[in-house]
């Protein structure tokens, strides 16, 4: 209790002095959202007059009558087909359920609890004492307390982080009660329910770590696998459930909404919780919330009675994070890896012959060296001549799954459906893993301040080596999503969206990095990146959503990549002369 | 005090303490000296309890991972590393809090007095020099008065006024009857302090003499480490004799 009052102090210190340190940032943060506000209620107005006279009109019974039915006994009002296979088992065709709404609501937060989760599994799996810092080294360690106490402390500030961190997404509850239809009461469940979700990603990845800190070869298997051991389990049951005569709707409707599916601990209840909170049944949905919450404590607990020992892989990964913020803030450490030793590894070899792969600079001078830097380090650091990176794969392997299960499970033919449902996907996996200054490394080193080029070279060339990274990292799964979707043009619209999107959002995180102080906590520099980045993130949702739709989508599509592109040149304008003043 | 036994420290495949042992008694000036990677500090890490490692530490007869042992230690890392967004004040606190002490205003207000750092209670861990890191990073491992203090080039980025204080703070610890565990490179830093020495080579102990064994010898600590490393004399200093007295008692 003691070491939870201290974690509880030092967070509110933390917390309060970097609101006095940057008060000037927080008070920018309030009027550029009180700007979103505004642009956002001329866009939903708008959106709202396309949509209602587009909409066919709907029956007054057929709106009261929105609520959630288990499919498997559902009596369908519309047309239905009985067929008759040669192995005697009906389903049925040209079945649109009453509830298709609450069917995607279901599958949508199941997805997104198993992928936090997952990805809290393979991190914790990696590196999961990475969470303390030098000074926790140094003050707390040597301290009259258990490591589990340590532990705890450094949990509840990670927590603490996280649920800051998550607060964001109460920016789209206009977006989920405006566009998406749903009750204001749903809502707010759902940002209640991603910020409890944070939470749980964050206590299963130091769990991860904590349980299978002594079993190296687990370890090494869930740092690589742990979203698929996730992830794979939910296909499975869709599969199986198909295979097995379900129908389509029925096997998804069993994996993701069916009394066993909202039992399995977190991502069933809070799904669950989230479509109570749909279908009106609030108290449900607090319970399943707070059933959520209990089973994370319990989760602390356990974590807590786990004998541990992980003082020195905390050191080591510790003084690594310390070596990377002080070749930051001072000497240049040289090399691409800060001076970060990678003795003692698992990948040490790896590392070593990617080192020993001779780097030639030969036609990159002046400040084009940065763009050669990073096209050079792509081509030592990954396979097929650094055509297939990691970032690469992650892109290609989401791709794959969202068409394979759209195109050949849910048997979608529209190729706008697909077109729609896998950028929105890409956008949002885009926009998450972005908030790292993409120019972090360049800006290190002392030697960008002092070769003779103008600044807005050495920015700008450095920037154009990183939409160029992420371009060619974005082909393959483009490919994937033009045989989905059928529709050449189409795939290269979409591509260009990406690729703009990217560099727009790398230009978010660069102007914020530089131009305001790098003292700021790491959850405030991401929430003014969300807000900065939903300036013109919100019209091009619209335009997109509304281009798509219809049959000429080429010149809304372009009027999108347009406006990404001039928003990262705003973006990229004060930045050039902030880094002529020098480091702060 | 401090009882090393047998420790081995292996990364991979290579040792960084190789059989060390050596025995701290109760009070005094105890200097850990070495050349680069003899394994200075993977010992204080050691005894700390940050490593995992092969052998025996005890402090007071406690395991040094215990809780007991760790309310007896202190600790000053060679680098300084501070919260960026806690103050000068708020770090003292928290060292305060963490090792739940009592009454420690008064002493916390004389160490930052005396290490010139009152007058920035209020600035931030980040904000602060190199030099001034280094004095706030000694407060907080003098803040709980610990009975063995360990220190990790204590002087690296003090100025002038700084050393002197720590110098001073020292001689008054030693009155007290604590004992400090000095690591250095800088012999001549420790010169006049010292009451014990050891000397490390290669992740062994090569030398363990106190102050009067060298002042019967008629030699200078520097002398006997550059004879030692440098295996100019074919002494084995590796034995102690408090080491031996200690054990008698």
């Amino acid at each position: 209790m003691k070491m939870l009052g201290l974690a509880l102090w030092y967070m509110w210190h933390t917390f309060i002095n970097g609101i006095k340190r940057a008060w000037k940032v927080v008070a920018a943060m309030i009027g550029i959202f009180a700007l979103c506000l505004v642009i956002g209620i001329v866009v939903g107005t708008v959106v709202d007059k396309y949509v209602d006279d587009g909409e066919t009109s709907v029956s007054e019974e057929e709106e009261e009558e929105n609520h959630y039915v288990d499919l498997a006994t559902y009596v369908p009002k519309g047309d239905i087909e009985f067929v008759e296979t040669e192995d005697g088992l009906y389903f049925i065709e040209n079945f649109v359920p009453h509830n298709v709404g609450n069917l995607i609501i279901s599958i949508v937060v199941y997805m997104l609890a198993l992928l936090f989760i997952g990805l809290g599994i393979m991190g914790g799996a990696k590196n999961g004492a990475s969470i303390f810092l030098m000074p926790d080294i140094n003050f707390l360690f040597p301290s009259p307390n258990r490591p589990q106490s340590v532990l705890m402390f450094r949990m509840i500030g990670q927590i603490g982080t996280a649920m800051l961190g998550g607060l964001y997404i109460m920016f789209q509850m206009p977006n989920l009660v405006g566009n998406a239809g749903l009750p204001i009461r749903a809502a707010v469940i759902m940002v209640i329910a991603y910020i409890v979700l944070q939470l749980v990603s964050k206590m299963v990845s130091v769990f991860t770590y904590v349980a299978f800190q002594n079993h190296p070869k687990i370890k090494k298997f869930l740092s690589k696998y742990g979203l698929f051991v996730m992830v794979l389990p939910a296909i499975a049951a869709v599969v199986l459930k198909y295979l097995l005569g379900w129908g389509y709707f029925d096997s998804v409707n069993a994996a993701f909404t069916s009394t066993a599916a909202i039992s399995v601990p977190f991502c069933g209840w809070l799904t669950a919780s989230c479509i109570y909170a749909v279908e009106g049944e609030m108290l449900l949905s607090i319970m399943m919330l707070v059933v959520t919450l209990v089973g994370t404590g319990v989760l602390m607990y356990v974590t807590w009675q786990i004998p541990c020992d992980f003082y020195e892989d905390a050191l080591a990964s510790a003084t690594e994070i310390a070596n990377i913020q002080e070749a930051a803030q001072n000497v240049a450490a040289g090399g691409t890896n800060f001076g970060v030793s990678h003795e003692g590894k698992a990948d040490a070899k790896k590392w070593e012959k990617r080192r020993n792969r001779a780097v030639v600079f030969d036609g990159y001078e002046g400040a084009k060296v940065f763009f050669g830097k990073t096209m050079l380090n792509r081509k030592r650091m990954h396979p097929l001549g650094g055509l297939y990176s990691t970032t690469c794969s992650f892109y290609l392997w989401m791709m794959v799954g969202l068409v394979g299960v759209m195109k050949y499970l849910a048997n979608v033919d529209d190729g706008i459906v697909i077109a729609i449902i896998a950028s929105v996907a890409t956008l949002m996996a885009m926009f998450f893993r972005s908030f790292m200054n993409p120019l972090q490394a360049e800006l290190s080193q002392n030697f960008i301040y002092m070769i003779p080029e103008k600044p807005s070279a050495l920015l700008g060339w450095g920037m154009l080596g990183q939409m160029v990274d992420g371009a060619i990292d974005l082909i393959p799964a483009s490919i994937v999503l033009g045989i989905g979707i059928g529709d050449p043009l189409l795939t290269v619209l979409l591509y260009l969206l990406f690729v703009s999107m990217h560099l727009f959002f790398g230009m978010t995180a660069l102007v914020v990095n530089l131009v305001v102080a790098n003292y700021l906590p790491i959850y405030i520099s991401n929430m003014l990146q969300s807000l900065i980045r939903a300036i013109p993130f919100l019209p091009v949702a619209v335009i997109f959503i509304i281009g798509i739709s219809s049959t000429n989508y080429v010149v809304p599509l372009l009027i999108c990549i347009a406006i990404n592109v001039a928003a990262s040149m705003l973006a990229f304008w004060p930045c050039p002369y902030h880094l002529h003043k020098g480091k702060r | 005090m401090l009882e090393v036994n047998h420790v081995t420290k292996k990364y991979k495949k290579e040792k960084a303490c190789d059989d060390v042992t050596f025995f701290l008694p109760e009070g005094g000036i105890h200097v850990l000296l070495g050349p680069n990677g003899a394994g200075k500090s993977t010992i204080m890490k050691s005894i700390i309890g940050f490593l995992k490692y092969s052998g025996e530490i005890k402090i007071n007869g406690y395991n040094n991972k215990s809780l007991e042992a760790k309310k007896i230690i202190g600790y000053m890392p060679e680098i300084p590393s501070l919260y960026a967004n806690l103050t000068v004040d708020e770090h003292m606190e928290f060292v305060a809090k963490a090792y739940r002490l009592k009454d420690y205003t008064d002493y916390k207000n004389e160490l930052l007095e005396r290490f010139e750092l009152a007058d920035k209670k209020k600035k931030f861990g980040d904000e602060l020099s190199k030099g001034m890191q280094q004095k706030l990073s000694l407060c907080c491992a003098l803040l709980p008065k610990p009975a063995l203090l360990l220190m990790d080039e204590p002087m690296i980025g003090l100025d002038p006024h700084a050393i002197k204080e720590l110098k001073k703070m020292m001689h008054e610890m030693k009155e007290n009857g604590q004992s400090l565990f000095i690591s250095t490179h800088i012999i001549d830093s420790m010169d006049q302090l010292w009451d014990h020495a050891i000397i490390m080579q290669k992740g062994q102990v090569k030398g363990n003499v106190t102050h009067e064994q060298l002042q019967e010898m008629n030699k200078t600590l520097e002398e006997v480490f550059f004879e030692i490393t440098e295996g100019l004399s074919g002494e084995d200093m590796s034995e102690s004799a408090p080491e031996e007295e200690n054990k008698e008692k």
